[in-house]
Order: structure tokens, then C-alpha cells, then sequence
């Protein structure tokens, strides 16, 4: 019944990893919230742990759509990167170079846009109480949901880019470092 | 034994009308009904059985107040949606799962049984659905990523012969030998068209056919010709793969080498041992004035691992964060 199951090459690699990268970021994203939005500390870990899982998905989601996009010769090199770590003919290293930072940098912006509307979004959700003048919470559940959709908090948006760039760099540190064990 | 038995009696008698025992005992019932029964009635029993099983194992999962309830009562749910549409691809309904579980978790705190009236959770629970749904889904992305490697690999089967050590995202586990490259399918498959092209002929047009041959030959519409009368399903990878054949002088007959190389992505310690590469040898020997062919089972040619065409470096080592002749690896030329 199960053999449309197999199991001969499993994604746990990333599976591990993504867990890992969820704890660090939600931790780094926690303390940051709790200086600059002056949030209560277990808010703080709440908003960053959801808005993490979601804007991780909302990469996934990215990812499968992209490559359900791309034609047959380009699936190619996705699976051979994926696979092997190497893009498939691409010889040249500036065209590796290109397409992995023009990759980082489209995922960074899904992740910054999603984990900025996310944490609007959570506020009006769940807490409509807390930073919120006392009008704000008489307003009805969906009526909150959308104005925080519409309105923009530029303060907000800094900390949420400030937050990321640090747990991103941070998880890119930790990559790096796992790999310098090997580096001789 | 017996003991057991009673045992069992017990936990199942109902003690009222509605109750979780209830609508097990009518799943057994229907099922030892459907045990005497045949065709389209046994398959409608079986169905009704199985889904008061689904009744009965959920309100013992709320009775019992069990954390894994929705989950079960969901995968329970989707093999009976599996049963009735068997059409819907079972991949999609594993993806379905998770989330679906997570729906099922909230729906007891949103829904009012007195007044059977939908309304909005309070805030607690509000904000352990938000994170109990975003596991979920994330959960279906990983097994979406799962499933869509598995479509990659029924377009490029022979892909799993490859060494995925260096990759970030997938992993061997199981049957890590077992996979053999499709190359040696289709030599396995044209041997017998060989053989009986080549035997019986002239040998000395043979002989001259042969000798025309001691270099490498891609023959590309002499293969073409042999693949197209097989019946083998074609894949996406078939693109990939080149036949090459060479003859050399072996006693007083020829051997005949066909190989099939692979020319599509492959990872770098592929590139150094080829684990994509077949070949199948056929003996040609005179015998008289006609020839004789005889094509041995094609098998997997493993490369040598020379000290030049490969390096146990993995690719992070490969990356150079830093320029050649400045920290600790300053002896390494290369």
C-alpha cells in the first residue's frame, strides 16, 4: 500500500537543520523584539517562533513554485544542486556566485515581507490589548485583522530587518564554523 | 486466554446506548458480516465498518482526552477518503494530513455543543493554534519536499547510483547498493537484437565491419534504431545516456564493447569514479565461414580511484574563504 513511499533518499539533512536554524533565529529574533517593541518576554518568544514558522514555509511555498515554473533544461540545475551541490554545466564560478546571492537575497526579502506582516497580523490576532490604544480593541476581530494588513509601522519594519539580518547572520556564522572544522 | 477474552468483553460492552463502545462493537459486527458476504456488499460493509471504527476510536480519543487525537482521528478520516476516491493521489492526501489534524484540533474549541453555534477561540488558544498549525504546516512542506524528490527520481532513476555526500538537503538511507544505473537496462535489453544481428554473417564482411570499429564509435542511429523496437518506458533521463562501441582483435575473433555513458548532472566524486558507466562485452568468433556472437550479461564499470582524478576534499573544503599560502593550509598547492 505504501509504495509510493520510498524511502532510498530521505530530506532529513534540511530537516535538521531547519530545526536548528528555528531555535537560533527564534532566540536571536526574541531578545531583539524584547529591547526595541518593549513586548513582554513570552510575547516576545510567541511572536518570533510563529512568525519564524511562517515565514519558512512562506519560502517553501516560494520554492516549490518556482521550480514547478521553471522549464525542463533549468529543473536541471535545481536538482543538480540540490542533489549534488553543484550546478549542473555551469562551469563558471561568477554564474554559481550570482545565482546563489541573487537566491539569499530574494528568500531574505520573502522572509523580511512575511515576518513583518506576520507580526502585525499576530497583534491584532492575539493580544489586541497590548500597544494598542483602548478604542483599538472594541473593533471587531476581522476589522482588526485588516487594518493591521494595511497599515505600516516603519519602526516595526526596521526592527523586524534589524532582527533578521542578525539571526541570519548569525546561522551563517554557525555554518561557517561548522565547516572550518573540516577546512585544513 | 479466556481470561483475556473476558477481559475484552468487558472493555467492549457498552454501558449506554451512546458511547464509544457502541460503535465498535457495530465496526466488529459489520466486519464479521462482511467476512460472509462478496463483491460490491462486501466492499460497502467493509467501508461502513471502518468508518464506525473512525467514530468509535475518536470518542474514546476525546473520552480519554488523548493529545493525539486529531491526528489520529485525520489519518483514520483520509484512509477512508483513500478507500472511497481512490483517485486522489495518496501523496497529496499525506500532505493534507498535518494541517488537516491541526484544523481538527481547534474545532472543539471554536465549536459550542450546547448551543451548536461557531465562535471565535479565546486568545490562549488562539495563539497555541497559530503554533501548533504552523508546525503543521511545515511538516507538509517537508513531506511535499520528500514527495517531489521522489518525482526527480522517477524521472532520473539512475541518479540514485550517485554519491550524495556533498548534498545539503537529501540523504542515502536504505538500498544504497541495491540501485543500478539504466545504462545496463538498455545494454541488457539490445543484447539479444545484437546477437542475432551479428550472428551468422558473412565473416568477412564481418571482419571488415569490426576492424572499422578499432576506435571509439558513437553509432548514434545504429543504437537508435536498437532502442526503438524495445519496449522499455522511457524516462526523462534517456537524453542523457550515449552508446559507444569498440571492437578489438581477442584470439581469432573480436570483442565487441558497447558502453553507455551518462552525461547529465552528477556529483563531483562521479565525476572522478563514474559510477554511471555500463558496458556489455560480445565475443565475435569465426565459425567457418559465418560468425558466432555472444554477449556476455553487461555489468558496472568502477573506475580506479587515481591519486589525480580524485581528492577526498567535500566542496565547503573546496571553497576558498581566504587566499592560497596565507593560514594553515599554505603547504597545499594544487
Amino acid at each position: 500500500m505504501l509504495d509510493f513511499f520510498s524511502l532510498a533518499l530521505v530530506p532529513y539533512p534540511i530537516i535538521v537543520f531547519q530545526i536548528l536554524a528555528l531555535l537560533v533565529s527564534t532566540a536571536i529574533e526574541a531578545w531583539i523584539f524584547a529591547r526595541k517593541l518593549y513586548l513582554p518576554r513570552k510575547f516576545c518568544v510567541q511572536y518570533a517562533l510563529t512568525i519564524n514558522l511562517a515565514s519558512t514555509v512562506a519560502v517553501w511555498l516560494f520554492g516549490f513554485l518556482v521550480q514547478a515554473l521553471l522549464p525542463t533544461q533549468s529543473k536541471l540545475f535545481v536538482i543538480s544542486y540540490l542533489f549534488f551541490q553543484t550546478l549542473y554545466t555551469f562551469e563558471e564560478s561568477w554564474m554559481v556566485n550570482l545565482i546563489s546571492v541573487s537566491g539569499v537575497l530574494t528568500i531574505f526579502m520573502i522572509v523580511c515581507l512575511v515576518e513583518f506582516k506576520g507580526i502585525d497580523i499576530l497583534e491584532a490576532v492575539l493580544y489586541p490589548e497590548v500597544g494598542d490604544a483602548k478604542e483599538e480593541s472594541k473593533q471587531p476581530f476581522w476589522d482588526r485583522v485588516y487594518s493591521a494588513i494595511v497599515q505600516t509601522d516603519t519602526d516595526k519594519l526596521s526592527t523586524i530587518f534589524l532582527a533578521n539580518a542578525c539571526s541570519n547572520s548569525a546561522i551563517l556564522i554557525l555554518v561557517l564554523i561548522a565547516f572550518v572544522q573540516w577546512y585544513d | 486466554m479466556i481470561k483475556a477474552f473476558r477481559k475484552l468483553v468487558q472493555l467492549l460492552r457498552p454501558p449506554q446506548w451512546g458511547s464509544w463502545q457502541t460503535f465498535i462493537c457495530v465496526a466488529l459486527g459489520l466486519f464479521l458480516l462482511s467476512l460472509f458476504t462478496a463483491d460490491l456488499r462486501r466492499e460497502a460493509l467493509a467501508i461502513a465498518s471502518f468508518a464506525s471504527l473512525s467514530i468509535g476510536l475518536t470518542w474514546l480519543g476525546l473520552e480519554q482526552a488523548w493529545i493525539f487525537t486529531p491526528w489520529m482521528t485525520a489519518a483514520l478520516a483520509l484512509v477512508l477518503i483513500h478507500t472511497l476516491l481512490p483517485f486522489i493521489s495518496p501523496s497529496l492526501l499525506m500532505i493534507l494530513w498535518p494541517p488537516f489534524a491541526g484544523l481538527l484540533w481547534l474545532t472543539p474549541h471554536c465549536f459550542d455543543v450546547e448551543t451548536n453555534t461557531w465562535h471565535t477561540p479565546v486568545t490562549l488558544i488562539r495563539q497555541r493554534f497559530l503554533l501548533i498549525m504552523g508546525v503543521q504546516l511545515l511538516l507538509s512542506c517537508w513531506l511535499q519536499f520528500h514527495f517531489l524528490t521522489q518525482s526527480w527520481l522517477d524521472q532520473y532513476p539512475s541518479l540514485l547510483v550517485d554519491d550524495f555526500q556533498d548534498s545539503f538537503f537529501v540523504a542515502k538511507t536504505i538500498g544504497r547498493d541495491r540501485a543500478r544505473p539504466r545504462g545496463v537496462q538498455f545494454l541488457q535489453a539490445i543484447s539479444p537484437t545484437v546477437e542475432r544481428r551479428l550472428n551468422q554473417q558473412d565473416w568477412r564482411v564481418m571482419a571488415d565491419w569490426l576492424n572499422s570499429l578499432s576506435v571509439t564509435h558513437e553509432l548514434t542511429e545504429y543504437t537508435q534504431d536498437l532502442l526503438s523496437e524495445l519496449n522499455i518506458e522511457p524516462t526523462a533521463e534517456d537524453q542523457f545516456w550515449i552508446f559507444q562501441v569498440r571492437a578489438f582483435p581477442q584470439g581469432d575473433g573480436y570483442d565487441l564493447a558497447w558502453q553507455a555513458q551518462w552525461e547529465g548532472p552528477r556529483s563531483a566524486q562521479a565525476r572522478a569514479i563514474d559510477p554511471y558507466l555500463s558496458e556489455m562485452r560480445c565475443a565475435i568468433t569465426p565459425t567457418g565461414q559465418m560468425s558466432t556472437a555472444t554477449c556476455q550479461a553487461p555489468y558496472v564499470v568502477i573506475r580506479k580511484r587515481t591519486s589525480d582524478s580524485f581528492t577526498d576534499e567535500r566542496w565547503w573544503q573546496r571553497l576558498r574563504l581566504w587566499p592560497r599560502g596565507f593560514g594553515r593550509d599554505a603547504d597545499d598547492s594544487g
